[in-house]
């Protein structure tokens, strides 16, 4: 057992620069595993993009990190947290949007909101933890940050589908908060509510806050992510600096020239490229390549009298290393 | 510290619902046993003296419950010798009473029914029968029963000495196993008919240990160790009762009547009384033999029953007999019913002398 | 935490609409025998043809023929709708990262119910007074074993049996809350828990289980009535308590065991 003073401890420090990390997470339902052996790494400060077709175990592994599918192997360190009891205490530093909003359709937004921080706030005097009591105008703020302070009064069943999602968004951001956990926030907005999460989520980062964002439409959260995690039929299939997502399927190779065929055999003769793995268009073709690979094949190309018209390298983009990971389009069904 | 895995902890938590789902059934099922296994261990006392404890016995402070049980239908006049309640205390039934006495010879009975409760209320010097249901009180005083008798269904005390008076002459009497009744330890006096032609093997009486009041009366049928009617205390308790308890006037709005024919029966389960036209009791003890002459009206009511019983041959023609193990009666071809907790052939014995 | 669940429950308008429903009771009976007379009731104590005769009655009417079905109804639908409503609604998974503790949770719904047990048992009772003071006499209170006692007395006795109503109703709010925590689904949560009841009822009429009859949660349920016999029967509510008693810590048991371990995908 530990004592509270121990508990504030571990609560203040992050012991590792990651705020999420789990080892060999798994979990099966009805004899099948929808998520087996997943170890994520969610840096500190990050806007972290879980990426994944749906199905891909994506929300079953955000549930086991906030405490709500208990795994049926593995181990979860959330905030430097890796015992239950302090989860459950790190879990009032995270804020969370999980598969879509939950709200009491009875009640209007204000209510709602006021319902949760009643509940927040009494299961976090039990934790012994230092919270602000909430008042009416702080909820109304928190309300307006989202843009609903004048529907506040309308019973939560009359809201449309992005106005949900932005009170959902409003209520995990309730309290300030370290980390955002975010299942697929941008389901059901209209392009201009999506773009208005991006910014939102951008603003929050810049905050300092880390925020973990699960999509399975790639483009959605391509351009703010610094991370991600690519899952696929409840694996992990990738993990690092979007960067690194592109760079990991290595440079694309472009060749013109009349004489493609006879480049293809020289390309496979010296045993860069699988055979099949070449693409040939007319004049033109293209393969997966390094620089180091590219450097050598020039001049392999020119000896063995192929006719070089021009000869370029574009990086892959992270739809067609999404496609190539998951076996599926990363847009929208 | 591996406390994600809840899958084990799961299985843990169950043990609590189960363990107290279970023991709850064992004790509501075990417990009645383990009550009933306690023995008594009192000093040796003879038969003689536990009748003239039964015969003397008098008025005493208690409160307790009682409950009566039959498994077959019995028409209490004839097991208790010829004379108390006309009625028949129905098959196979439990009845369950409340009971207070105080040391003066005020007696209360309550019947709880689901319908609400009926009540006798025994003073000296008035009896008052109480129905909630239809709000009846029913004054017996008038009715010129002797006001202790009628509520000896509920009362072991008068019913055993009521047993004792009339049936000890024509019983060998013995002492059996000190046994508990009501939980306290109880003397059993044995009443084992001399004649040979009764139903009856034995009927036992249990006497407190303590008081020396009668709490128990069991009548075995011969050869079984199942009564065939038991009457006594299940709870028990010897203090005084507050007078409140005894009190009774007729509260405004209920229906007053006056000398009730057969009411002190309807605190029994009354099966129809018997109310014949002519009823007179041939022989003494468990001899004994009720013979009835049934009017015409009776008769055509009984007819039906007795088609379906199984003919005998009697003296006076083909007859109907009715039979359980510790009652037998014969309907007589000229309308004349014999019956008694005798075997058949005192029956015939008795039609022949008719 | 316990004020925010009774105000989400009672603020409501299912929980209101239930609740004048459940008021209004008394008066309809009070005014039917107003009009025609009392009658036989059903099962137990016939209080109705006493109606007539006192005011207090009309409270001891309305509780016991509401006890047989309407009570058990209403308080199946609020006790169900715990857990398996919160999971319909998908309130669940937020109340659970807020972070509140399973337990608590568990507990406060279990305590939002018996407030709701209360509240219907004791307002019925109130509701049945009045209207039985406005239409009926009010003078000395007759008791079940035939004597009498002061009208005062008797409505102190009609509210001691309308709260030993409310602990007979103890058990259903605790099975309920049990269902509650298997299912997702509101209505299978209230016609599982309103299915015990009625299957308890069943059984008690079936003379070849007289073993398990003390094991049944509605087995003694109509103790109550007892408060109005001299002297008070203490005999059958105190076996009422015990078997409530035994029935809710098996129930909220069970419900713990359930919910404490179960995964949360709604």
């Amino acid at each position: 057992m530990q004592t509270d003073e121990e508990v504030k401890d571990s609560n203040t420090k992050a012991v590792t620069p990651f705020v999420i990390e789990t080892d060999d997470l798994t979990k099966g339902f009805g004899g099948r595993n929808v998520v087996e052996d997943v170890s994520l790494r969610v840096p500190a400060g990050s806007i972290f993009g879980f990426l994944g077709p749906n199905g891909s175990g994506k929300t079953t592994t955000i549930r086991m990190i906030l405490g709500l599918v208990f795994p049926d192997r593995g181990e979860i360190s959330l905030l430097g947290a890796r015992d239950q009891k302090l989860r459950r205490q790190q879990l009032s530093r995270v804020g969370a949007v999980v598969e879509g909003p939950g709200f009491y359709p009875y009640l209007s937004g204000l209510e709602n909101l006021r319902r949760f921080s009643q509940v927040a706030y009494s299961a976090q005097k039990q934790l012994n933890l230092s919270i602000k009591r909430l008042t009416a105008s702080d909820l109304c703020s928190a309300l307006e940050r989202v843009g609903l302070l004048e529907a506040r009064a309308k019973k939560f069943r009359a809201y449309s589908l992005g106005m949900k999602q932005r009170l959902a968004i409003a209520a995990a951001l309730l309290w300030p908060r370290e980390l955002l956990v975010l299942d697929e926030p941008t389901n059901g907005l209209d392009p201009q509510g999506i773009v208005e999460v991006r910014e939102l989520l951008t603003g929050l980062k810049e905050q300092g806050m880390t925020i973990f964002v699960s999509s399975h439409i790639l483009s959605e959260v391509e351009m703010i992510c610094s991370d991600i995690a690519v899952m696929g039929d409840g694996r992990l299939l990738f993990q690092g600096s979007t960067q690194a997502f592109r760079g990991s399927l290595g440079e694309q190779f472009v060749l013109e020239t009349p004489d493609a065929g006879l480049a293809e055999s020289i390309l496979e003769r010296l045993g860069l490229a699988e055979p099949g793995s070449i693409k040939i268009e007319k004049d033109r073709l293209s393969a997966s390549l390094t620089i180091e690979e590219i450097e050598r094949v020039v001049a392999a190309l020119v000896n063995g009298g192929v006719r070089v018209r021009a000869v370029g390298k574009t990086s892959h983009s992270l739809e067609e290393a999404f496609v190539s990971l998951t076996g599926r389009s990363g847009h929208a069904r | 510290m591996k406390s994600f895995n809840l899958k084990a902890r799961g299985k843990v938590l169950y043990a609590a619902p189960l363990a107290i789902a279970s023991s709850a059934l064992a004790i509501s099922l075990i417990a009645p046993q383990i009550a009933r296994a306690s023995t008594s261990n009192l000093t040796a006392v003879s038969p003689e003296q536990l009748v003239s404890w039964i015969q003397t016995a008098h008025p005493v402070s208690l409160n307790g419950t009682v409950t009566g049980t039959t498994s077959f239908p019995i028409p209490s006049a004839s097991l208790l010798g010829g004379s108390g309640p006309q009625g028949v205390i129905g098959g196979s039934t439990t009845e369950t009473y409340n009971v207070w006495a105080n040391g003066t010879g005020s007696f209360r009975s309550q019947q709880v029914t689901s319908a609400g409760e009926t009540d006798l209320y025994v003073n000296p010097g008035s009896v008052w029968y109480w129905d909630s249901n239809t709000l009846t009180a029913t004054n017996e005083k008038a009715s010129g029963t002797a006001p202790m008798e009628s509520p000896s269904v509920s009362n072991p005390q008068l019913s055993a000495a009521s047993v004792v008076d009339k049936l000890s002459t024509y019983s060998t009497l013995s002492v059996s196993g000190n046994q508990m009744v009501a939980g306290r330890p109880a003397y059993t006096l044995s009443l084992t008919p001399i004649a040979s032609d009764s139903l009856i093997g034995v009927v036992r009486i249990a006497i407190d240990g303590q008081t020396h009041v009668p709490v128990q009366i069991q009548v075995f049928p011969k050869g079984s160790d199942t009564p065939a009617a038991s009457l006594g205390f299940d709870t028990l308790t010897f203090a005084p009762q507050p007078s409140a308890i005894f009190g009774f006037t007729p509260p405004a709005g209920a229906t007053v009547v006056e000398g009730g024919s057969g009411a002190g029966g309807a605190n029994v389960t009354s099966g129809g009384g018997s109310g014949s036209s002519g009823t007179r009791v041939v022989g003494t003890g468990f001899d004994s033999v009720a013979v009835a002459t049934l009017s015409s009206k009776q008769l055509s009511t009984l007819a039906g029953i007795a088609k379906a019983l199984p003919t005998i041959a009697t003296p006076l023609g083909i007859g109907h007999l009715y039979s359980n193990p510790v009652f037998q009666a014969i309907v007589l071809p000229n309308g004349t019913v014999v019956a008694g907790a005798v075997d058949t052939s005192r029956l015939l014995q008795v039609a022949a002398g008719l | 935490m316990l004020a925010s669940e009774l105000s989400l429950l009672f603020r409501r308008r299912r929980t209101r609409v239930l609740l004048v429903l459940l008021f209004l009771a008394p008066w309809l009976m009070g005014y039917i025998i107003f009009q025609f007379g009392g009658g036989q009731g059903g099962q137990g104590p016939n209080f109705v043809n006493l109606v007539t005769h006192n005011a207090v009655f009309l409270v001891l009417a309305s509780v016991s023929s509401l006890l047989p079905l309407l009570f058990p109804l209403s308080v199946s639908l609020i006790a169900a709708d715990a857990i398996a409503g919160e999971a319909s609604l998908g309130t669940l998974r937020y109340l659970l990262v807020v972070p509140v503790s399973r337990i608590k949770l568990l507990s406060n719904k279990l305590l939002a119910a018996l407030v709701f047990v209360l509240v219907i048992s004791v307002g019925v009772a109130v509701s049945g007074l009045v209207a039985g003071v406005i239409m009926f006499p009010a003078g000395r209170v007759l008791l079940l074993s035939g004597q009498t006692t002061s009208f005062a007395h008797g409505v102190l006795l009609a509210f001691f049996a309308s709260v030993l109503v409310a602990t007979s109703l103890v058990s259903v709010a605790g099975i309920g809350l049990a269902i509650s925590t298997f299912t997702d689904v509101p209505v299978g949560a209230t016609l599982g828990a309103l299915g015990v009841v009625i299957l308890s009822e069943i059984l008690s009429n079936i003379t070849q289980v007289r073993g398990i009859w003390p094991l049944l949660p509605t087995n003694y349920w109509l103790s109550f009535a007892d408060v109005f016999r001299n002297p008070i029967s203490y005999g059958g509510i105190g076996k009422d308590l015990v078997n409530q008693g035994i029935w809710l810590v098996f129930a909220f048991s069970l419900a713990a065991a359930r919910f404490l371990s179960k995964d949360v995908t709604s």
